[in-house]
């Protein structure tokens, strides 16, 4: 018969199955419901997981009716160009942080720090109002741009930033490179797995973007996926069979890179505990 | 005079270094002031003015009109300024008293506190009263309108005021350069009609009902006198260092404001969206972060060491990274009327054959429904949260306590729980924060009907949705008010925990 500690891990197993049921189950329905055929009864009184009708007819109707594909590129484009521009600013603050002793450095770490205390949703009705005054609602650069300065990103590089050994940034002086290639061709590659640590966080930054773009984009074929899903619920009226196809494609890529990145998710959020 | 050639080679060095850092941080906090500082005064600057995104500007500018009520002023976003200026007072008293808290005595501390307090009761209740009678005013104004099919909102709006149907419009031609005087001039003139009728009806209200809020300021009163007395100091008076006392008032502070207007006019007036999205928000940051405390257990769980844990912290971590949006849809055939649950419960037998309950149309359930979405994504992120905050606590003690013969929830109870206090804390912090912020499940799910706007989906819907008006005035107003509300609880986590504490 079992001991006492096997029956502890058999318990112990069986919470934990029912735990990940319990937070898988609504995917596994979709993807059930987006293989449903079109005679099937997905409104039917009982529900039913395998589809008596299994079809990919969803599939493609979601790829010829919406642009899902647009969609999908304009996600890319938008993180792309966030990631792109959110390193970017975050490296050039933060060396200047790190490396340089100037007149009211104590007072510029407060102004960069304060910001994190104002929520984004509060900004939101002004930013509006200054990207229409440029002249930019409808374009990527207008979603990009008011979340372009990523403070927690410069925070994390200003630590890496500062552990790098002067005997380096000196002799590179010494052969007489300018500051700006000190920065690129000697700092930044030392600092990479940070880059790279900030480049995922700011990666699920953009990809799951949606309020904001919301607001600025009025083109539907400028929208990014999330906003793209809300366009197909308005298209396919509540036709749950698309509407789920919908869903499964858009996550399958986060999906992907999540598996690929997960120890940098991991150490990224417990890095907001650790202190 | 000064001359390059003349100075020091230090000074030179000292100088070029100067100016080689402003350069790198010169786009970073060009953005930032564009992006962030002037939206914070411009939204207070607009959050007094009554500001529609159609009224298109003659001239470059603005053009702006006025809406009166039959007394001689009232810009409509003014009518949220009295909460707004209490709520700023609030914040700026405390604030700045956590700040000296380390210099000043404990006696001017306290005196001071208790003036605030009495000040805060005499003058907030009347106020409060009068402008949210106002506010709904505007805002079932702007809901009867009916609209034809084919009609654009907006149009119909300009339209109204155009014809000035419904509401007495004074349309005025103000220049741009002119208008931040009229903005002043109308907050003084505001003030003084405050003023007036705090004289006129202190009587009043307290004969109207207004014991409610003045029993509940009073008892925060004496609630934080009490917190004060027993809060692990000896009482001395004259006694310096004491710098978290403010703070806790200061959070006690703005959340009686909060509960007092919601307690007010949960009993005494009809509802309005204003007072709706204050209710949302409320029930939310009281349901949603206490619940989330749930994911220590999950923690404890995935954090034993068994073949295969690392899986279940993966699986239980896919809804944090899916993105809200396709959380919100997967949740939404689960929950709606054809969906998932319903047949669930039809085929067990809970439900008659061709019964439905509408999960996300009914009003009583939409915003649980809701909320247990936010919960559900959130456990997973909180879970990796608690699991460092775990791998902090020593084995020795588990182990310890386990010889001891504690039994599984004695050793949750008395060993994990005190041990993660300070993780608990800080999480609960973190997600009274996201609770307050919840825009996209409600989008998604609900889109704000079933009376499931949060503060958040107002300021959206105020400001950008055809629905709400496009008052950018109103919404702003929201927005102020939610950033107070929002800050102080970072501002406390950020004197807590540092700027780790955010990502």
């Amino acid at each position: 018969m079992f001991n006492y500690s096997q029956i502890r891990k058999i318990g112990l197993y069986a919470i934990l199955m029912m735990l990940a049921v319990f937070f898988t189950f609504p995917f596994f329905w979709a993807v059930s419901t987006s293989f449903k055929g079109r005679g099937e009864n997905i409104y039917s009184a009982t529900p039913h997981w395998i589809p008596r009708q299994p079809t990919l007819n969803n599939y493609v109707r979601l790829f010829q009716e919406v642009p899902i594909l647009k969609y999908f590129f304009n996600s890319v484009l938008i993180t792309v160009m966030g990631v792109a521009v959110d390193v970017l600013l975050a490296a050039l603050a933060a060396y200047a942080l790190g490396r340089f002793d100037f007149w009211g450095k104590p007072i510029i770490t407060a102004v960069i720090i304060a910001p994190l205390m104002i929520p984004v949703q509060g900004t939101i009705v002004v930013n509006y109002l200054t990207i229409k005054g440029m002249g930019l609602v409808n374009t990527y650069i207008a979603v990009v741009l008011p979340y372009s300065v990523y403070i927690i990103g410069i925070f994390i590089l200003r630590e890496a930033f500062a552990k790098v050994p002067n005997s380096l940034e000196e002799s590179a002086r010494m052969d007489g490179a300018g500051e700006l290639r000190i920065w690129w061709q000697i700092m930044l590659p030392i600092v990479r797995p940070q880059l790279a640590a900030i480049s995922i966080l700011a990666f699920v930054r953009f990809w799951n973007f949606f309020m904001w773009p919301l607001i600025i984009l009025k083109d539907e074929a400028k929208y990014p996926l999330p906003v793209g899903l809300t366009a197909l619920e308005a298209s396919f009226q509540q036709d749950f069979r698309v509407i789920a196809a919908g869903t499964i494609v858009s996550v399958i890529p986060i999906l992907i890179f999540f598996f690929f990145t997960q120890q940098f998710f991991v150490e990224g959020t417990q890095g907001a505990i650790k202190g | 005079m000064f001359i390059w050639r003349n100075l020091s080679y230090k000074r030179k060095l000292e100088l070029r270094k100067n100016a080689i850092s402003y350069g790198f941080l010169f786009l970073p906090l060009l953005l930032l002031t564009v992006f962030k500082f002037y939206p914070i005064f411009r939204g207070i600057y607009i959050s007094f003015l009554d500001y529609n995104i159609f009224k298109h500007p003659v001239v470059g500018g603005i053009q702006q009109f006025l809406i009166k009520f039959g007394d001689n002023f009232s810009l409509s976003g003014l009518s949220t300024s009295p909460l707004l200026l209490t709520l700023l007072g609030a914040t700026g008293i405390c604030a700045g008293l956590s700040l000296l808290s380390d210099r000043t005595s404990r006696t001017v501390q306290i005196g001071l506190i208790f003036f605030f307090l009495i000040i805060l009761t005499i003058i907030s209740g009347p106020v409060i009263n009068e402008t949210m009678t106002e506010i709904n005013y505007t805002v079932r104004q702007d809901r009867v309108l009916p609209l034809e099919s084919g009609q654009n909102y907006a149009d119909v709006l300009k339209k109204r005021y155009e014809n000035k149907e419904n509401i007495e419009v004074v349309t005025e031609k103000i220049d741009e350069d002119k208008l931040h005087i009229q903005v002043i001039k109308s907050m003084w003139v505001g003030l003084q009609h405050y003023n007036r009728m705090f004289i006129n009806r202190k009587f009043q209200s307290f004969a109207n009902g207004n014991y409610w809020y003045l029993a509940l300021v009073v008892a925060v009163f004496f609630g934080g006198f009490f917190l004060y007395l027993y809060s692990g100091e000896e009482f001395e008076l004259g006694r310096l260092s004491f710098s978290t006392f403010p703070l806790k008032i200061f959070v006690f502070t703005l959340l009686a404001v909060f509960l007092a207007i919601t307690w007010r006019y949960l009993f005494h007036s009809e509802s309005s969206l204003f007072y709706q999205g204050m209710k949302n928000s409320l029930t939310y940051i009281l349901v949603v972060p206490p619940l989330q405390i749930a994911s220590v257990l999950v923690a404890i769980l995935v954090n034993q060491r068994i073949p295969g844990v690392r899986i279940f912290r993966t699986l239980f971590y896919i809804p944090v990274i899916s993105g809200v949006v396709i959380i919100g849809y997967t949740w939404k055939m689960v929950f709606s009327s054809t969906g998932l649950l319903n047949g669930v419960l039809r085929s067990v037998g809970l439900l008659a054959q061709g019964e439905t309950i509408a999960w996300l149309g009914n009003s009583s359930i939409a915003l649980w429904v809701v909320m247990f979405v936010t919960f559900w994504r959130g456990i997973g992120y909180y879970m990796i949260l608690y699991l460092a905050g775990l791998q902090g606590v020593s084995k020795d003690v588990i182990e310890a306590a386990k010889v001891d013969g504690a039994s599984g929830w004695q050793l949750i109870r008395r060993i994990y729980f005190p041990l993660l206090k300070p993780t608990i804390i800080v999480c609960s912090m973190l997600s009274t924060i996201a609770a307050l912020k919840v825009f996209s499940e409600i989008y998604v799910l609900t889109r704000g009907t079933a009376d499931t706007q949060t503060m958040v989906y107002l300021i959206y819907q105020k400001a950008f949705d055809p629905d709400g008006g496009f008052h950018l005035g109103l919404s702003s107003a929201l927005a102020v008010v939610l950033s107070i509300v929002i800050g102080g609880i970072s501002l406390l986590l950020f004197r807590l925990r540092g700027k780790e504490a955010y990502v």
